[in-house]
């Protein structure tokens, strides 16, 4: 039977978990306040939805309420933020005391809700049925095409002028010069090559070996644009990347239609990136039998609600559909079955094993920026200077610089080598989490 | 890898002044190189670029990683006491997200006195902040355990935290320095006054004014041969500073030149009444500045009119009560707590310096009388000041809070929001002491 990723998550989730929701501290410290028996009037739940009515300074009680099945919020309070202290205060009081929330029939503002909702939720999908005039798609494909190619002879004209005039005046560069290039390629309909402009323009002048780090990007980008000019020349995989790369988005309904890895995922680390008003959510997964990482990347607008809500530390027993690629990472969460607390997983013996695996990365896919890795026992050691992360024969990798939990994880270590995992590549990483007394902790 | 170094030099200057230098590549690119630069339709732009994403590659395919068998790090030694409890550490964690510095020391020496430390989660973030926080050295000393004592020699910043005072006191940053005095002030004052006496002649002027600003609250009879010495210096500011030391310290020159003024102006006078049938004792207050009464040791009145604290207060009390602040001021400038505990007795509300001699957590009547007070001022005694009051508060006066409440109803919605606040930092006080239980 299929279990929607939400609705069990809604039913789960911590009060860490929930907290997370909150769009800052302020709300993140009133919802707190609000999570006690007393602070409501009423408070109800059924297998939908949760509610409840809050005293307010007003005279009439805030109504307040919880759409479990894909986590949405409802107030009537006159509160801009989402969710607002009242539906933390709401889901927190469920998770702290669940036997105040017994089964009852939903008030009419409830059921008017979450009808408005199902009705909406039948729209989209009457829309989604609706037959595809093929010609009429062909055509915009054609009309795209056309414009990225555009795009693409733009860039590399871009590229070549940085080429030709040298990377020395680079850091000097201001947020324009990068934006403007990104914007023109925005409006060549390639958002993908966008966001690597972007990226360039993001490299850290300040530190040293920047040369490297800015140059390594720029090739890269000069390279999606190689492959993307031959791509009938490529593999079938590598095909798929160089579209997603450039930014031809995956049809869903493609990947919705296959059956997907079923393991236990590990949630490694979740980190958010804010770019163009748009906050970026990637999380890191693990799978323990197919020994496969995969990443949730998922974007949305600030204080909107994620699709998925995903909790570093925990394991999950899901099937998740990998894009199609030549070395797959990004997934799409199809089902997701049961949670439950991780164990410690194997990872890789040391940093040779891990250099091995690189190479074997980058001959079949060029252009990540980073990977994840578990690696068995690391510990943090300081030399010349600078943090490294040591394996059990001595081996180093340099910790990223201006890496601001190397204390907490020098704190956790003492001295001893812990279960790691870490992003990066080549031989700059940054440790994401540990297992320190068989727990995972997130660094 | 010299022939990343031929790239990266290349990419500075740019195509237009350098090519890269075939020879410099690696045999193993030999091939790729001689046919990129053979390609008469590539630029030099172009061929640069295929030439560095050759070279990427390459050097990201071959990384070894560095092997030395010399680097390392100490172990840090076994804690030698339990850690604290999860659920202390989730209290913790709340604490420091409210940003409430008094419960955070409330639960530092909860943590010591219960002979616990602290989990390493949370280490550095203690550590970090005691580099700021003077105050919360000594217990992070005791509390952060061995690891946090290990943490330290990697860091310099945390390792000047918990210097000696002595250590901070010869080679510290000015601030270090004043705070090193204060602290030793307290704990041994017999060599801090001989240190600052050592030092005294080298100190500039500011340096001076900021040195006898520290011992503001500490001085005693035993300090007033050496402060009456300093009214020769030459600075105006020094010597202002160490007049306001005098003038609390019982017996100086300059409290025995005050009370000369005040016990002539202020006495008991016996008279008869009911055509002589009756002998009265009248309460006779004759100075025109009443704020000399503030320059007064409330024991001297105690000799002067041969009475006890309360009795006394009580004929300031029905003389005019607006003297009782000055009365306020001398018992906090002389640190009286005899008389503290007097007139929170005569309840006359809230005068901080009388109740900063309060030792502890308040008893329940002196919450009575502070909130009696405070909560009908709720612009003057905002939340900022129950955030510092807290943690003194007795748990029982939670209960109390809405018998408070002013009459007036927009007081009233205001003191209702405080009390959240009080009752929400109350809970976590409450969560600490069952924590450490």
């Amino acid at each position: 039977m299929y279990i929607s990723g939400h609705y069990f998550f809604a039913l789960n989730l911590s009060e860490e978990q929930i907290l997370a929701l909150a769009p800052d501290d302020a709300s993140r410290k009133s919802g707190r306040g609000l999570a006690s028996p007393g602070k409501w009037v009423s408070k109800g739940a059924n297998e939908q939805a949760i509610w409840g009515e809050c005293q307010g300074s007003g005279a009439k009680p805030y109504q307040t309420q919880v759409d479990l099945g894909n986590l949405a919020f409802k107030c009537s309070c006159p509160s801009r933020k989402f969710p607002c202290k009242h539906g933390l205060g709401l889901l927190l009081l469920r998770c702290k005391h669940p036997q105040q929330f017994t089964a009852a029939a939903a008030p009419a503002w409830v059921t008017e809700w979450l009808d408005r909702r199902a009705e909406k939720e039948g729209l989209n999908a009457a829309k989604k049925d609706k037959p595809v005039d093929e010609a009429a798609q062909a055509k915009r494909l054609q009309a795209r095409q056309q414009k990225v190619g555009g795009g693409i002879e733009e860039l590399r004209r871009w590229i070549k002028d940085i080429i030709r005039n040298g990377l020395l005046t680079i850091p000097e560069k201001g947020g324009a010069y990068w934006e403007n290039m990104a914007k023109r390629m925005i409006d060549a309909q390639a958002p993908g090559l966008a966001a690597r402009v972007r990226g360039l323009g993001e490299v850290d002048f300040f530190v040293e070996g920047w040369q490297t780090r800015f140059l390594d990007r720029l090739v890269r980008l000069y390279m999606i644009l190689q492959g993307y000019g031959r791509l009938e020349e490529l593999p079938a995989p590598l095909q798929e990347d160089l579209k997603s790369l450039v930014g031809f988005p995956f049809a869903q309904e493609e990947l919705n239609a296959q059956e997907g890895v079923r393991d236990d995922w590990f949630v490694l680390a979740r980190k958010t990136t804010e770019e163009e008003q748009l906050t970026v959510e990637r999380n890191w997964l693990y799978g323990w039998r197919s020994k496969r990482y995969a990443l949730v990347l998922q974007f949305y607008v600030r204080n909107q609600v994620p699709g998925v809500s995903l909790s570093p530390g925990t394991s999950m027993d899901a099937s998740l559909v990998f894009y199609p690629g030549a070395y797959p990472l990004r997934v799409l969460v199809k089902e997701i079955h049961n949670t439950r607390l991780a164990e410690l997983p194997p990872g890789y013996a040391g940093w040779s094993a891990v250099a091995e695996q690189e190479a074997a990365n980058a001959s079949i896919y060029p252009f990540a920026d980073e990977y994840p890795y578990v690696v068995n026992a690391l510990k943090p050691v300081f030399y010349n200077n600078e943090w490294w992360l040591q394996d059990e024969e001595n081996r180093l990798a340099a910790v990223v610089r201006n890496y601001s939990a190397i204390w907490k994880l020098l704190a956790f270590s003492g001295g001893s080598a812990l279960p790691m995992s870490v992003i990066g590549r080549e031989n700059e990483f940054e440790p994401l989490g540990i297992w320190y007394n068989q727990e995972y902790k997130i660094l | 890898m010299q022939f990343w170094e031929e790239i990266i030099n290349t990419a500075l200057l740019g195509t237009d002044k350098r090519a890269v230098a075939v020879s410099h590549l690696p045999s193993a690119l030999a091939d790729a190189s001689g046919r990129i630069a053979g390609a008469d339709s590539l630029d030099k732009e172009e061929q640069f670029l295929q030439l560095a994403a050759v070279a990427v590659n390459y050097r990201q395919s071959g990384v070894v990683p560095l092997q030395r068998e010399d680097v390392g790090i100490p172990m840090a030694p076994p804690e030698e006491l339990p850690y604290c409890s999860g659920r202390a550490v989730q209290v913790l964690k709340e604490i420091l997200e409210e940003g409430n510095d008094r419960l955070l020391e409330f639960w530092l020496k909860r943590c010591v006195v219960t002979r616990r430390v602290v989990v390493p989660d949370v280490l550095p973030v203690l550590l970090n902040k005691a580099v700021n926080h003077a105050w919360m050295q000594p217990l992070m000393a005791d509390a952060g355990g061995k690891r946090g004592e290990w943490m330290r020699g990697f860091n310099p910043l945390w390792q000047s935290a918990v210097a000696s005072d002595d250590e901070l006191w010869q080679t510290g940053t000015p601030a270090q320095r004043a705070a090193s005095l204060r602290r030793w002030w307290v704990a041994d004052p017999g060599k801090a006054r001989e240190m600052l006496t050592q030092t005294w002649a080298q100190e500039n002027a500011s340096g001076k004014v900021e040195l006898l600003r520290q011992l503001n609250g500490t001085v005693g009879p035993e300090d007033a041969a050496w402060l009456e010495g300093l009214l020769g210096e030459k600075s105006k500011t020094v010597k202002e500073e160490v007049l306001v030391l005098l003038a609390q310290i019982p017996g100086s020159t300059v409290v025995e030149r005050n009370w000369e003024i005040v016990r002539a102006g202020v006495y008991l006078k016996k008279e008869r009444a009911l055509l002589g049938m009756v002998n009265k004792t009248s309460f006779v207050m004759e100075i025109k500045d009443a704020a000399l009464l503030s320059g007064v040791p409330p024991a001297y009145w105690e000799t002067h009119l041969s009475a006890d604290p309360v009795t006394i207060l009580g004929y300031f009390q029905k003389e005019d009560r607006k003297l009782l602040p000055f009365l306020a001021t001398a018992i906090g400038a002389f640190r009286d707590k005899r008389w503290a505990e007097a007139f929170i007795a005569v309840g006359e509300g809230y005068y901080p310096e009388v109740v900063a001699l309060w030792e502890g957590e308040w008893s329940i009547e002196l919450a009575r009388v502070v909130l009696k007070y405070t909560a009908r001022q709720p612009y003057q005694f905002p939340a900022s000041f129950y955030k510092g009051q807290v943690v003194r508060m007795p748990a029982g006066i939670v209960a109390e809070l809405e018998k408070f409440a002013p009459p007036e109803p927009h007081l009233k919605v205001m003191w209702d929001k405080l009390s959240e606040q009080i009752k929400r930092l109350a809970g976590l006080k409450e969560q600490v002491s069952k924590a450490f239980n």
